[in-house]
């Protein structure tokens, strides 16, 4: 932090004395050969750096962000997985996502639901799998940490929140999504049915439900 | 001549003032500490800000984990305490090839400071049940306390607010 504010100081100092330079040599009213060429030279180098350390400061950040997401395991009346098609992926995949810098995961699990399958948050209710201590809104039944080598280079690992929520299987759904049994899953090609991990955890949390303490 | 720098300047401080001011805040994360030794008791430390005693927690920095949080906090708290979570209230591990599973927390609840959005993460871990841990001072006063102790304790210093309830909620 003390860091990121000692660059932020340099960038803006570095603009400052680039922007007031010309002045200073118009005030010292100096003559010398090629002093007006080197003065707007260092004039103009100091306002790039000052953009470059300010850009250098921004990429760091983002390069060692921990970046929060979330893994939507919603399940019907009859234990179904709602699955949708990610077209990044080519294949099914369910509702998930990284949480926008300025949702709290609840409110990025009610934004994907309404964005990604059309469902708003009184149509789905929180699977709890704590003993006996239902929470009355909300919160996730685990975390898994995911590390992202592949595709984005600069993410070095997402942070996953993984909820699991009950659907009524009536409602209407939006586009591609639809609600797949274990059968079905495990019937489907392996290039584009579900990611084993997250098909390996909808089976884990189907035998919860199955023998578990759930309310 | 003169005047160009000093145009140029002026944009990039004005672009950065409006992008601060106008950015959408971002949310930030905060981890709460709910640590039980096996008697059942619950360690409270002294909040020196709010004058309570609360559970020991921290904000997560933009490159940490929430969970490796918990083994620094652990180590601010006591030399040697030895913790592990509480699998009671999670789903037990499962190991993938691609996704290394973690334990998440029992509880989350957000906060709103003004424009500001915060995460709260809360982990129920156990602690060995060892009364000569050796202090550390960065959380003032730790110790462990029963559930009775918690609720007799004055309202001026026991813990309130989301805290409060949690801790109901474990011992309830």
């Amino acid at each position: 932090m003390i860091d990121k504010i000692k660059h932020y100081i340099l960038a803006g100092a570095s603009i400052l004395i680039g922007a007031f330079l010309p002045y200073l040599y118009s005030f010292a009213d100096v003559y010398a050969k090629n002093a007006q060429i080197i003065t707007y030279t260092a004039s103009i180098v100091l306002l790039v750096s000052g953009l470059l350390i300010i850009t250098w400061i921004q990429y760091q950040q983002r390069m060692h962000r921990v970046k929060y997401a979330i893994l939507i395991f919603a399940l019907d009346n009859d234990k179904r997985l709602l699955t949708i098609h990610n077209k990044y992926h080519d294949r099914l995949m369910i509702p998930c996502g990284i949480i926008p810098s300025n949702l709290t995961p609840n409110e990025a699990v009610n934004s994907f639901m309404k964005e990604q399958v059309g469902l708003n948050a009184d149509d789905f209710t929180n699977i709890c799998f704590r003993n006996g201590q239902v929470p009355s809104k909300m919160c996730p039944s685990d975390a898994q940490i995911e590390f992202v080598t592949k595709h984005e280079k600069h993410v070095k690992l997402h942070y996953a929140f993984v909820y699991a929520i009950r659907v009524d299987n009536t409602l209407s759904l939006t586009g591609e999504a639809s609600f797949k049994s274990v059968d079905e899953l495990s019937k489907m090609p392996n290039d584009k049915g579900l990611f084993s991990d997250i098909f390996a955890r909808y089976k884990f949390i189907l035998s919860e439900l199955d023998g578990g303490d759930i309310k | 001549m003169i005047i160009i720098p000093t145009i140029i300047a002026t944009v990039i401080i004005t672009l950065s003032v409006l992008l601060i001011v106008f950015r959408k805040p971002r949310v930030s994360y905060k981890v709460h500490l709910f640590i039980r030794n096996e008697k059942g008791e619950l360690l409270l430390v002294y909040d020196r800000l709010t004058s309570r005693f609360n559970v020991p927690s921290r904000d997560v920095k933009f490159d940490e984990i929430p969970t490796h949080l918990i083994g620094d906090i652990a180590l601010e708290l006591y030399d040697d305490l030895k913790w592990s979570f509480d699998l009671s209230h999670h789903s037990a591990n499962n190991k993938y090839d691609r996704i290394r599973d973690d334990t998440g927390p029992f509880y989350i609840y957000d906060t709103i400071k003004g424009r500001k959005k915060c995460c709260n993460l809360c982990y129920l871990l156990n602690a060995d049940d060892i009364t000569d841990y050796k202090t550390k001072s960065n959380y003032p006063w730790p110790e462990f306390y029963s559930s009775k102790e918690i609720f007799e304790m004055d309202a001026d210093i026991s813990p309130s607010g989301n805290t409060a309830d949690i801790i109901r909620c474990i011992y309830n």
